[in-house]
């Protein structure tokens, strides 16, 4: 290695390592063995990580929860019943009704086959783990490993202290725990322990130029590509290192080991995962590495021709290389260019697109621009989300640079994107949390818990629709819910959080929009025979922090409207406004009052009596009074409320529900005082009416 | 015109330092030389005759490229300039990514 890396860090940073002894003052800091006492601390640091997430569980019990975990559950499932060759080609018939899913090709297979690996080691240990049990603790397995990853890629970077102090923010910074509690079975959970490991290989390849290491690099790649759509960070960020390494001259023997293979075998793992595919070399995301290839080679091939050639020679050979070089690459530009705005997206995939231009989502496409966590953050959720770290990590980018090496170059530049990309989506918090607990890796924090209150409502709801609906009734919902139904109440759905098809949903969302006897009719044509709705104003505003609870239908109804009339011309979203604003009250028009999700939200709701001196029908969620307090329904049938009205199901009448009197137009009503007209006794020849009544 | 003059100036000065570097070296060279040579022809195939199937033709021209970038990989390792003894490890670490390599291209070649 070329570059000046010996030199011990500045002595104004504050380094505090735990075990007090560590300085970088080595060429590679991760090539000395580690001491007892690091060992040790590291130990205790990964039983930290996991046994901060193990709360909810030992509070409450051992449960699966949010809605995408469920379909990574049933998946898992159908693994452990049927194997792993079935499940990939597991075709689901449950779910979009009736087009149902091609579950083997459009899902990440690293969570859902590592747990199915687990469980098939345990059953075969003779330890017959349930594989429910063995999904809850996932994200706490993970988070250990994962502290252990961030060790050794600090380590890599900077030195033992350092990557002690990482391992332990990374084990206890709120943003991840959130993400990989004990039952939170999802991507992320085991994707930023394979995004860090990713990290680390690349940097270990990157200081020790060895092959061996690029091809462990390979397979930690291999598993970040099968475990989460967020390897495109990965596929984007080492090019930018890559060419932030040319452009500041360093060039060496371990930049092209780390980064030349990386770019190849990656692709080539990116392109065996069905879900991928050939997006990895035709969409957008993935040029970078391929343009950052090119320029590596040309790099090393000017600077082996300068080293091969004498002096003036290698000077006419820029000339020629100059005239000849430019013409290539305009055609080459020409053809890409050409290729890339043939698309409509210039070949980024939507949700790519929608981080970097955050507008796009909100113009185009409603469904992605629903989506709570793909909103951007607020200031303040940095601070809740990363703690001291946020205070910590600008220093720690600060002293990356003194001195710079390749790997904390590599830091950096993970930071920054980072950053920049939770500033678009609060979501990938997720991904600055690793950086910013590496950069904050010089000292000491503390530690928040974070629990999530729980309502069983979900859970009643859905063991009612097991026991008392037909196994093949069609359930309809919002798409939130769809997950969860087909796990938990196990019955077939039109639409879920795949939201792979927008028109479906937009069916639904329309449906919901429409007045009952229309909605009625586009349910009936699906099939539908129950519908639900969840419902908040019961319990009234519920308590959670950030993502710990989903608003209610009433509050996404608008999405619904919008999502539909993007489809659906005759869905007007100024019909449902009031002057641009959003009421429930008296003040909302005809189509929301008359709308089916009104309607069966609202249904009986005043009924309920006055809570603490407010009016019959006060909706605490939106705190208005409802609009509509006493109807009666016409074409749904309630047949079950849960025990805080949170999950309201009903029944799609096959006819018009004749206990109610249909509005006859000619009917005059009568009014207090009416005279009534005398009558003969009847049989009166006189008084026999023209017309006989039945 | 002057252009192509140089050119030919280049090339011969290039041919004359380059006849100095080691036999071993050479052998890599023609091999990676190979390597991209195949990966050409396998390109020019698609684009005259059709891509069909896609991922057949993926697998072998990313194939053929990787063997050349581990070849390189290994030809820096190796040359007595650059980084000195560790040669036959390198050459066992050469071998095993080779391996990666085709594994990962026959099983996406269908």
């Amino acid at each position: 290695m070329t570059d000046a890396s010996n030199t011990p860090p500045v002595s104004g940073v504050a380094t505090t390592s735990t075990d007090g002894s560590k300085k970088s003052d080595k060429r590679s800091p991760g090539s000395s063995a580690a001491s007892l006492t690091t060992v040790l601390t590291l130990i205790a640091i990964c039983l930290l990580a996991t046994a901060v997430r193990l709360f909810s569980v030992i509070k409450y019990e051992s449960v699966i929860h949010e809605f995408d975990p469920y379909f990574n559950y049933r998946v898992t499932r159908y693994l452990t019943e049927e194997g792993f060759t079935k499940t990939w080609n597991f075709f689901d018939s449950f779910t979009w009704y009736p087009l149902g899913r091609i579950v083997g090709g459009t899902m990440y297979p690293g969570l859902i086959f590592t747990a199915g690996l687990i469980w098939k080691v345990l059953q075969a240990l003779r330890s017959p783990i349930h594989i429910q049990e063995i999904c809850v603790f996932m994200g706490p397995l993970f988070s250990g490993l994962c502290a252990l990853a961030t060790f050794f890629f600090m380590r890599e970077v900077r030195g033992d202290g350092a990557g002690l102090a990482s391992a332990a923010f990374i084990a206890i910074i709120p943003s991840y725990i959130s993400r990989s509690v004990a039952g939170s079975y999802d991507l992320e959970s085991i994707a930023i322990a394979a995004l860090v490991t990713v990290f680390f290989l690349y940097v270990k390849t990157l200081n020790t130029a060895s092959l061996r290491w690029a091809t462990a690099l390979f397979f930690g790649y291999l598993y970040m590509v099968a475990s989460w759509g967020g390897y495109s960070f990965i596929v984007n960020l080492l090019p930018i290192h890559c060419l932030a390494s040319i452009v500041l001259g360093r060039v060496s023997t371990g930049l092209y080991v780390a980064y030349a293979p990386f770019a190849i075998l990656g692709a080539l793992a990116a392109l065996n995962i069905p879900v991928i595919g050939f997006n990895a070399v035709l969409m957008s995301e993935h040029f970078a590495s391929f343009a950052v290839f090119g320029i590596l080679h040309a790099a090393f091939a000017i600077k082996w021709i300068k080293e091969t050639l004498p002096p003036r020679t290698y000077e006419a050979a820029k000339r020629v290389v100059w005239t000849v070089g430019t013409a290539v690459a305009g055609v080459i530009l020409v053809l890409v260019t050409g290729y890339v705005t043939a698309s409509p997206t210039f070949g980024w995939t939507g949700r790519s697109l929608s981080l970097l231009d955050p507008t796009y989502a909100s113009k185009y496409i409603p469904i992605i621009a629903s989506v709570s966590e793909h909103q951007p953050p607020a200031w303040s959720s940095y601070y809740n989300d990363l703690h001291l770290v946020t205070l910590l990590a600008p220093a720690g980018l600060v002293a990356a640079f003194t001195p710079l090496t390749d790997a904390s170059l590599f830091l950096v530049l993970y930071a920054v994107t980072a950053v920049y990309f939770s500033g678009v989506m609060v979501r990938l918090m997720l991904v600055l949390a690793p950086a910013a607990a590496c950069l904050a890796g010089r000292g000491a924090t503390r530690q928040r818990d974070g629990s999530i209150k729980v309502f069983d409502d979900f859970r009643e709801a859905y063991s009612w629709l097991s026991h008392n609906v037909p196994a093949d009734a069609k359930v309809a919902s919002w798409w939130d819910y769809g997950y969860q139904t087909t796990a938990m109440a196990n019955r077939t759905v039109i639409v879920d959080n795949n939201t792979w098809n927008n028109t479906h949903i937009a069916t639904v969302g329309r449906a919901m929009a429409l007045p009952e006897k229309a909605s009625s009719e586009v349910f009936r044509s699906l099939d539908v025979e129950y519908v639900f709705v969840v419902f908040g104003a019961f319990i009234g505003r519920v308590l959670g922090v950030g993502r710990g609870y989903p608003s209610d239908d009433i509050n996404k109804f608008l999405w619904m409207v919008r999502i539909g009339g993007g489809v659906f011309p005759d869905i007007k979203e100024r019909d449902y406004l009031n002057r641009g604003q959003y009421r429930v009250d008296s003040t909302a028009p005809k189509a929301m009052l008359d709308s089916t999700m009104y309607r069966l939200s609202y249904y009986r709701f005043a009924e309920t009596g006055p809570l603490f001196g407010m009016p019959y029908g006060y909706d605490r969620v939106r705190q208005q009074t409802i609009g509509l307090p006493d109807f009666k329904l016409k074409h749904y049938e309630e047949v079950f409320t849960s025990e805080h009205w949170m999950v309201r199901v009903y029944r799609v009448l096959p006819e018009p529900n004749r206990e109610v009197r249909l509005p006859n137009p000619n009917r005059v009503k009568a009014q207090r005082g009416a005279k009534v007209k005398p009558r003969r006794p009847s049989g009166d020849p006189t008084s026999m009416p023209s017309k006989t009544r039945q | 015109m002057a252009t192509l003059h140089t050119a030919k100036q280049v090339a011969t000065a290039f041919q004359r330092e380059y006849a100095k570097t080691p036999a071993k070296l050479k052998v890599l060279d023609a091999f990676s030389g190979l390597a991209i040579a195949t990966a050409l022809l396998q390109f020019v195939y698609a684009v005259l005759i059709g891509s069909f199937p896609f991922n057949a033709f993926l697998a072998g021209f990313f194939c053929c490229i990787g063997a050349f970038v581990l070849s390189v990989c290994l030809r820096m390792q190796v040359d007595p300039e650059d980084m000195s003894g560790k040669t036959e490890r390198a050459f066992t670490e050469y071998a095993l990514a080779m391996c990666v390599l085709f594994l990962a291209a026959l099983n996406y070649v269908g």
